[in-house]
């Protein structure tokens, strides 16, 4: 090999491209061809130092749930057909309206615990579970609070509470019709929390999970003693009136969990139900 | 809020799908490729963004079993030409001179070929080594950062960038002697090596 071939061939050597059954005439070239050998290793050098001081990153996670909230609403949101029930609004509007009416609240009677009340979340307490969640919702729907991770599976968000080694038991209901699901973990004190985000069509459903030992007066985490009572009698606690969103609170293996969403609260009993 | 929400037809779920199984585990790649190409992160996002929802919209135009990857990087250099870049820049000469100069001062100082990187470029900072990125021709950048930033086998990078592969080889030959002038700009500027 000349010093010419040799030259055409430094890229090969440094890329692992050069054919096996080459290599060995090369490096004797190198050895006895001072010169060839000092421009092999600069061009050696330049590789290391690209990849030394331009490592490969990960995309943020922000860019990334961005991408795929812009990929979400790329396509049109359609609206559920209901031709029967638009037929029979049309032609018997009032009993329709009334039987409607009697319905919800009848089903309204049944799902309600008895506990529920509606609090004041600028009334709380900072470390209060409700304001927690107020608060995070909120931030959710502004885009200012965005999921470490984002996936149409829900088996992957699972993985990644698995893998972040929380160490309590983490609610990942599935959801028909979801659109995506968003994840991420983070520290308040000494309480690990779990925020996981559905979205579905327009509307947004948020879960904050917290250790059930992680709460109480005395815990890092509270919530009101009404709450608590109506935790243990029921198992469920529902906080309807904010203006922006219901949040609904349950218990369920040593998780307590507090939901936040702009959706009806019958829907979200129904879409929590998973038990 | 209604409790009849509004949904998405089951094709579409079924395209979301396919797209996120198929076309968001490249993110990384492309990310890169941005981040490296346009020389700042919020350029990169928006590149990337812009990648991602022209795939989506074309994604009945990706033909299903080939080369997805290659098929993303294109959509995203067609981007980039389209929104940076306003005229195609006359190919930087290589200072041949400059880098004859350096082997020969290697060779007079007696410097170990094998120290050659503490030794001459140690000084350098990653900004420097962006910015002498930046600085070479597109077409040979290109090459430059699949191969030695992500890694890309000769053969991948031809599919990448539709070229043979001794195009590929070229580039990059060129590419990096392009950015060794410039690496031995900075050293000089900085003093580790002694101006001409």
């Amino acid at each position: 090999m000349d010093c010419r071939e040799v030259h055409d061939h430094f890229g090969d050597v440094i890329d692992r491209e050069l054919p096996v059954t080459l290599r060995e005439r090369f490096f004797t070239h190198l050895r006895r061809c001072p010169r060839c050998h000092i421009e092999y290793l600069c061009e050696f050098v330049g590789k290391i130092l690209v990849r030394k001081h331009l490592p490969h990153v990960r995309t943020p996670a922000d860019v990334q749930s961005a991408i795929i909230h812009e990929i979400q609403i790329a396509d049109p949101i359609e609206s559920p057909q209901n031709p029967w029930l638009i037929r029979i609004f049309r032609r018997h509007p009032f009993p329709a309206i009334a039987t409607g009416i009697a319905s919800i609240a009848l089903v309204l009677y049944f799902i309600l615990p008895r506990g529920t009340h509606g609090l004041s979340v600028a009334g709380l307490a900072p470390n209060d579970i409700i304001r927690q969640t107020h608060e995070n919702f909120m931030l959710i729907r502004k885009g200012e609070l965005t999921p470490a991770m984002v996936s149409c599976e829900r088996d992957l968000v699972v993985g990644f509470f698995e893998k972040n080694n929380t160490r309590f038991a983490v609610a990942v209901p599935q959801m028909e019709g979801c659109d995506w699901y968003g994840a991420t973990t983070n520290e308040f004190g000494d309480a690990l929390t779990a925020h996981v985000v559905y979205k579905l069509g327009n509307d947004y459903l948020y879960l904050f999970q917290v250790e059930k030992t992680k709460v109480g007066a005395q815990a890092t985490l509270s919530l009101p003693e009404s709450v608590l009572a109506s935790l243990r009698e029921t198992g469920w606690y529902t906080d309807i009136d904010h203006a922006e969103c219901s949040i609904i609170l349950w218990s369920l293996n040593g998780t307590l969990c507090a939901a936040a969403s702009t959706m009806s609260k019958e829907r979200m009993l129904a879409l929590l139900s998973y038990r | 809020m209604s409790a009849a929400r509004s949904t998405l037809p089951r094709s579409t779920r079924k395209k979301h799908k396919e797209f996120e199984h198929e076309a968001l585990p490249h993110m990384d790649v492309l990310y890169n490729f941005a981040l490296r190409t346009t020389g700042n992160a919020d350029d990169a996002r928006d590149l990337l963004q812009e990648t991602y929802l022209k795939a989506y919209r074309f994604w009945d135009k990706y033909e299903k079993g080939t080369n997805i990857r290659a098929w993303l990087f294109r959509i995203m250099k067609n981007s980039y030409i389209n929104r940076y870049r306003k005229e195609t820049k006359e190919p930087d000469k290589v200072d041949y001179d400059s880098v004859e100069n350096f082997y020969n001062s290697i060779r007079s100082e007696q410097t170990d070929p094998n120290d050659l990187e503490e030794k001459i470029f140690g000084g350098l900072l990653g900004d420097e080594v962006a910015k002498a990125l930046e600085s070479i021709p597109e077409d040979f950048r290109t090459v430059v950062i699949l191969c030695d930033i992500e890694g890309l086998t000769y053969e991948e990078i031809a599919e990448f960038i539709e070229c043979p592969i001794g195009t590929v080889r070229s580039r990059l030959h060129r590419g990096r002697k392009l950015l060794q002038a410039k690496l031995l700009e900075y050293a000089k500027e900085q003093g580790i090596l002694g101006h001409d």
